[in-house]
């Protein structure tokens, strides 16, 4: 009875953490979100009016990373050889890595916030090991996010402030709208979710979009409307890719209007099975000491298949 | 003071487990009117609570949010109003027991408690869910409170809350349009500003829905999304 009663007391703690967690954006929203995007429509009016067309890149590509970042620049250690491959990989494309995906407003954890010197300390511990329990509150207080993403009520002021920090980095590289050049969103984990919420108000600006999704936890998003192509990589012993499938009821096959299914249905969704990858721990998507039967690290057969798709090359994965 | 904190909780503890021991001790309880008033008004604000994240969206500030909290509650207690008098009515017919109103209006304020965790409602994603679920286990409440108020059978008591709850959908349908063009004529008189509330909204529990959005993305690619 005890048990019980302490399992009900932390879901309920767990529920109340989760209810707190849309503050942050609908804050923003109601503070100066609504002026912010208002503001950027009309900047992108004036944007179009004087562009000059050329850029220096034939691709841009967008890395949004996974739920344990603390800042655009500040991910966890294992995933920054898997953004080095991407840059050597596709010299041709601009790498934009600064936006995070966490924040409507691109504010790191470690920025000025009431919880600052937590996160911080986190940061700090996390240098030292990058297992530490304690990091595990980052993922915690970012999967929130990824919720607030998903969540219809909420999403759209959500991603409306997260579309707003990918198109000004966008801007701040030299992409030039109306160009036409193409945009690769490659969002691990949540991070996918995140893409696909910005995706639809990306699309307004009609650049050419697609999303790569590596191992991601995504819901039936309407982001999917204005994507081109999502290339899904995951491994087959990934449980939370395979949680996503049951947890976002948009993606059940019985979900026939959904926008998950007209994607599927419109074949604009390729999904690879890259090898026996788990989530996070070992054996996972950036591991550079599990190796495969034909002599590559974990880490280079995700990172090939990644630059292999930028460069619409065959993707190379592990038989199971 | 303590005594009737004391019996608050029992009472919350004993809806929430669908005890019908607790509600035959409430059928006797002294104060157990002032008792179900309390509970009615925590489970709303709770519940206010959970919705107000349409007001921060539509960014409604100062006295107009004070107003929309109002009218919030204003609606929930007609909500109660509206089910008791259903309740009394549907149980009179079947058993020819005549409660007073307070008497049914006591059961349908009890049967809130579920709705205490109403704030999670705020809850990304799982919100709705979960918004559904109290709504199922409230009912499940009114039907063990309505056993034990008309001392009938629970096949009986699931008729008549059954009933209930098809009387209260089937009033949402047709009171529908009057409803609304009287939540929206107070609401312009009073701020000026659009409304979107349906009779529905007010007779589910769900709350009243003022919009100010101005923000118009179909500007930049001519009206492409609604």
């Amino acid at each position: 009875m005890i048990l019980v009663t302490l399992l009900i007391g932390v879901l309920v703690l767990v529920l109340v953490i989760m209810a707190m967690g849309p503050l942050e954006s609908l804050g923003w929203w109601s503070d100066k979100g609504a002026e912010k995007a208002a503001a950027t429509i009309e900047r992108l009016r004036e944007e179009h009016a004087r562009s000059d067309l050329r850029t220096s890149y034939s691709r841009y590509v967008v890395y949004l990373s996974g739920i344990g970042a603390i800042d655009g620049e500040s991910r966890p250690p294992e995933e920054e050889p898997f953004v080095a491959a991407i840059r050597d990989g596709v010299p041709s494309a601009c790498l934009v890595t600064d936006v995070f995906p966490y924040s409507v407003s691109n504010h790191g954890l470690t920025a000025q916030r009431p919880m600052s010197w937590l996160w911080r300390r986190i940061e700090q511990a996390r240098f030292k090991n990058p297992e530490a329990m304690l990091a595990m509150l980052v993922n915690l207080r970012n999967a929130i996010q990824l919720f607030v993403s998903a969540d219809r009520r909420y999403g759209p002021t959500y991603n409306i402030g997260t579309a707003q920090q990918v198109l000004e980095s966008l801007l701040r590289h030299g992409y030039r709208l109306g160009s036409g050049v193409p945009v690769t969103l490659v969002g691990w984990s949540g991070g996918a979710q995140i893409s696909l919420g910005a995706a639809w108000y990306l699309g307004l600006t009609k650049i050419p979009l697609e999303l790569i999704s590596i191992g991601g936890m995504m819901s039936d998003d309407y982001g999917l409307d204005r994507l081109q192509h999502v290339y899904h990589l995951r491994g087959t012993k990934d449980p939370f890719e395979k949680l996503g499938w049951v947890m976002f009821a948009g993606r059940w096959p019985i979900a026939v209007g959904s926008p998950w299914s007209r994607a599927v249905k419109e074949n604009r969704i390729t999904i690879y099975d890259i090898g026996p990858m788990q989530h996070n721990v070992k054996d996972h998507y950036f591991d550079p000491t599990a190796i495969a039967p034909d002599g590559r690290s974990y880490l280079q057969v995700t990172s090939d298949a990644v630059v292999a798709l930028l460069n619409g090359t065959e993707v190379q994965v592990i038989p199971t | 003071m303590g005594d009737f904190l004391g019996s608050l909780w029992r009472a919350i503890l004993g809806v929430w487990g669908l005890d019908s021991s607790m509600a035959e001790w409430f059928r006797d309880y002294p104060h157990s009117l002032e008792i179900s008033i309390t509970i009615a008004m925590l489970a709303g604000v709770s519940t206010l609570l959970g919705n107000s994240v349409v007001l921060f969206l539509n960014r409604i500030r100062g006295w107009r949010f004070a107003l929309s909290l109002v009218f919030n509650g204003v609606s929930m207690v007609a909500l109660f109003v509206v089910q008791a008098v259903v309740i009394a009515l549907i149980g009179f017919l079947f058993t020819g027991d005549r409660l007073t109103f307070f008497q049914a209006a006591r059961a349908v304020m009890l049967a809130t408690a579920p709705l205490l965790f109403g704030f999670l409602e705020l809850a990304p994603y799982l919100g709705p869910g979960i918004a559904r679920v109290l709504q199922v286990w409230s009912l499940l409440a009114l039907w063990t409170v309505v056993t034990v108020v008309y001392a009938v059978g629970y096949w009986e008591a699931l008729l008549i809350t059954g009933i209930g709850w098809a009387v209260m959908q089937g009033l949402s349908w047709a009171l529908a349009r009057p409803l609304s063009a009287l939540g929206n004529t107070i609401w312009r008189a009073l701020s000026g500003s659009p409304t979107l509330l349906t009779a529905q909204d007010l007779l589910s529990g769900h709350q009243f829905m003022p919009v100010e959005f101005d923000f118009d993305v179909s500007a930049v690619e001519g009206g492409e999304r609604s």
